[in-house]
């Protein structure tokens, strides 16, 4: 017998991502005074806080009044604790490719990414496209650095 | 004039950047999960060391290629390479199914020329003379019209307008994050240097659609790769007078299609459903739609194709994208020292018109390289993700590193393909975020002066004939919006 369609939940990506958003945006007010400085002398409306916090103000009001809109919908699942891992994977593998390009060895960090990020996306076996990607990698460095003069090294 | 543009058209560099964009668009376009703004974004740096006329054409090419080419796996495998295409697979799909594929891709291919044509001619006849008009804007004009862009981009951008508001002041906010324009005071800049110019544009384009996207990619897991079997293709005699019968449905989309990308934030999915409809509606045939019907093709690609040029309107004359991709060309222009606006048409004449006379000639390489693309077309659009989107994430590092030179800016890709792979799993809409982004700081930069030059007075605001109409223009955007709120109510 196969298993039953999963109630969609309460709590999912919209509703975590709204509090994320209007947590962020009440930090944010509360920032204005401290991030924004402004001069008593030129100080004139609108000054450099009044749109900043205009766009802080109505964030915190529509995503209010979306969540009373809301409130008794559901939500899209939040996905599997692998489907994160796999995200995560993807962001350290950045992580430790852009770490050893500002050490100084560019090719070896655009090669890093390619060889980590290849076998997160193979659903078979990753030795082939770990291959394809680590030589794309390499032919955009010297592509990069040889013809377009950008300094990646 | 025109006669000097098109001479610059004839130089080795622009023809070769012109075919490769085209053959980069169809094909980028072809592959389902790729699409024109992440590869036009990817494709920035590459631009950096050409001309402006040559890397403009690139992106250009890649654009109506792409536009294009999202039709070729709808068609094929019943998965639109762009949203846009999703209404060209209602009765492509079912035609290839029927054994009429090479039908069904010459009628979607020839459709979409047309539509590019018109859109092509109204840019031509529409963009130079609407920047003249625009030079007359001040301050309060200037700021009259962001306002009525992001409104349309709110109010018709498709999807909850709640949520387009939502990131319509998300982007908005991100654009003011660096030294203030008028006080030069830092804001949101946290004591780092690098952040006092702002974020910009590239990286966050580069990570918002193109990290995200391969995200999204890991994130749904080899489940969600497309493993269906394209339809064989088969000889097909090409008819132009069953074409010409449809003249009626490909003049109503491409006007649908221009009128539609000439408007901010509405893209071009909305105008080739919107197509579909009417075609459907006018048709003697209704109920062979859906079931392979040459005009429920030729209507959306008609439609979708015609954006290219209507986005391009206000893009150029105004600096106001259309779209998202037209938001990334907007930042393309603005890297060569081309920046869209009143001025471009005085300061680079030459070089607009040798890129209009450009796209209307793209029609035929595009036409040629799609025929023999066909035949490569089934392999091509099955590539698997994991040798795909591995060299999308090299090129983001690259395109984002290469736009400064600055790690910061790696790191500004990196952040914002997490925030674009978070919001696009709450299925809340990125275009809107991006033009809020374009449009926050030069929109704050004229309300500001418009008040201070009233010394804070909101009669500033409505004190002239072109204020007024396009504060007009802002309510009734209100009122239609409200009535067509009202007429969907009553209908369910």
């Amino acid at each position: 017998m196969s298993d039953p369609t999963p109630e969609p939940p309460y709590w999912g990506t919209r509703r975590v991502t709204a509090v994320l958003l209007l947590f962020l945006a009440l930090v944010g007010l509360w920032l204005v005074p401290s991030q924004i400085e402004v001069f008593a002398l030129e100080s004139q409306w609108p000054d450099a806080r009044t749109l900043p916090t205009a766009y802080l103000a109505l964030l915190v009001l529509a995503l209010l009044l979306r969540s009373v809109l809301e409130l008794r919908k559901s939500d899209y699942s939040l996905g599997s604790v692998r489907a994160h891992l796999r995200g995560v994977g993807l962001i350290l593998s950045l992580v430790v490719g852009l770490g050893v390009m500002i050490v100084g060895y560019g090719a070896a960090g655009l090669a890093l990414i390619a060889v980590l990020v290849a076998p997160i996306l193979s659903t078979g076996p990753a030795l082939k496209p770990t291959i394809s990607a680590l030589t794309f990698a390499l032919l955009a460095y010297a592509l990069a650095v040889v013809v377009l003069r950008i300094p990646l090294h | 004039m025109l006669w000097n543009a098109f001479l610059e058209l004839l130089n080795w560099s622009v023809l070769i950047a012109s075919l490769s964009g085209i053959a980069l668009g169809i094909i980028i376009g072809s592959i389902p999960g790729l699409g024109p703004t992440m590869a036009i974004a990817l494709m920035i740096p590459v631009t950096f060391a050409m001309q402006p006329i040559p890397a403009i054409l690139l992106l250009l090419g890649i654009y109506q290629g792409a536009i294009f080419g999202g039709s070729i796996s709808a068609i094929l495998l019943n998965v639109p390479g762009t949203p846009s295409s999703a209404a060209t697979a209602l009765d492509g799909y079912p035609m290839a199914q029927r054994g009429e594929a090479m039908k069904a891709l010459k009628l979607a291919l020839y459709a979409s020329m047309f539509g590019n044509l018109v859109s092509c001619l109204f840019l031509i006849g529409l963009a130079q003379p609407l920047a003249q008009f625009a030079l007359d804007f001040g301050p309060s004009e200037l700021s009259m019209l962001m306002l009525f862009a992001l409104t349309v981009i709110v109010l018709f951008g498709g999807g909850s307008r709640l949520d387009a508001l939502i990131m319509t002041l998300i982007g908005g906010f991100i654009g003011v994050v660096g030294l203030d324009p008028i006080e030069g005071s830092n804001r949101f800049t946290f004591g780092s240097f690098n952040a006092e110019s702002g974020f910009q544009l590239i990286p966050v384009l580069v990570g918002l659609f193109a990290l995200s996207e391969v995200m999204a990619h890991i994130f749904a897991g080899p489940d969600a790769t497309v493993d269906a079997k394209p339809v064989a293709l088969q000889a097909h005699r090409w008819s132009w007078l069953a074409f010409w019968r449809m003249r009626a449905s490909l003049c109503w989309s491409s006007l649908i299609g221009t009128f539609v990308g000439i408007l901010p934030g509405i893209g071009s999915t909305v105008p080739a459903f919107v197509s579909y409809n009417l075609a459907r509606s006018r048709s003697k045939h209704p109920e062979r739609f859906g079931e392979g019907e040459a005009e429920g093709i030729v209507a959306p690609e008609a439609a979708n194709n015609a954006v290219t040029g209507g986005a391009l309107i206000p893009t150029l004359a105004l600096g106001i994208p259309g779209d998202a991709v037209t938001a990334v060309i907007l930042g393309a222009f603005m890297l060569k020292g081309l920046t869209p606006g009143p001025f471009l048409f005085r300061d680079h004449g030459l070089e607009m018109y040798a890129i209009f006379e450009a796209l209307f000639l793209f029609a035929v390489p595009t036409v040629v390289m799609a025929l023999l693309f066909f035949k490569i077309s089934t392999h091509v659009i099955r590539i698997k993700p994991a040798y795909l989107f591995p060299p999308i994430v090299v090129l983001a590092v690259v395109g984002a590193f290469a736009v400064n030179n600055s790690y910061f800016d790696v790191g500004v890709m990196m952040v914002a393909g997490v925030i674009g792979f978070v919001l696009r799993q709450s299925h809340m809409p990125l275009p809107p975020l991006l033009i809020g982004l374009i449009l926050g700081a030069p929109f704050e930069q004229s309300v500001r002066q418009s008040l201070m030059m009233s010394g804070g007075s909101l009669n500033v605001f409505a004190h002239s004939p072109i204020s007024q109409g396009l504060l007009g223009m802002v309510l009734l955007a209100f009122v239609m919006a409200l009535v067509m709120q009202w007429r969907s109510a009553r209908k369910v």
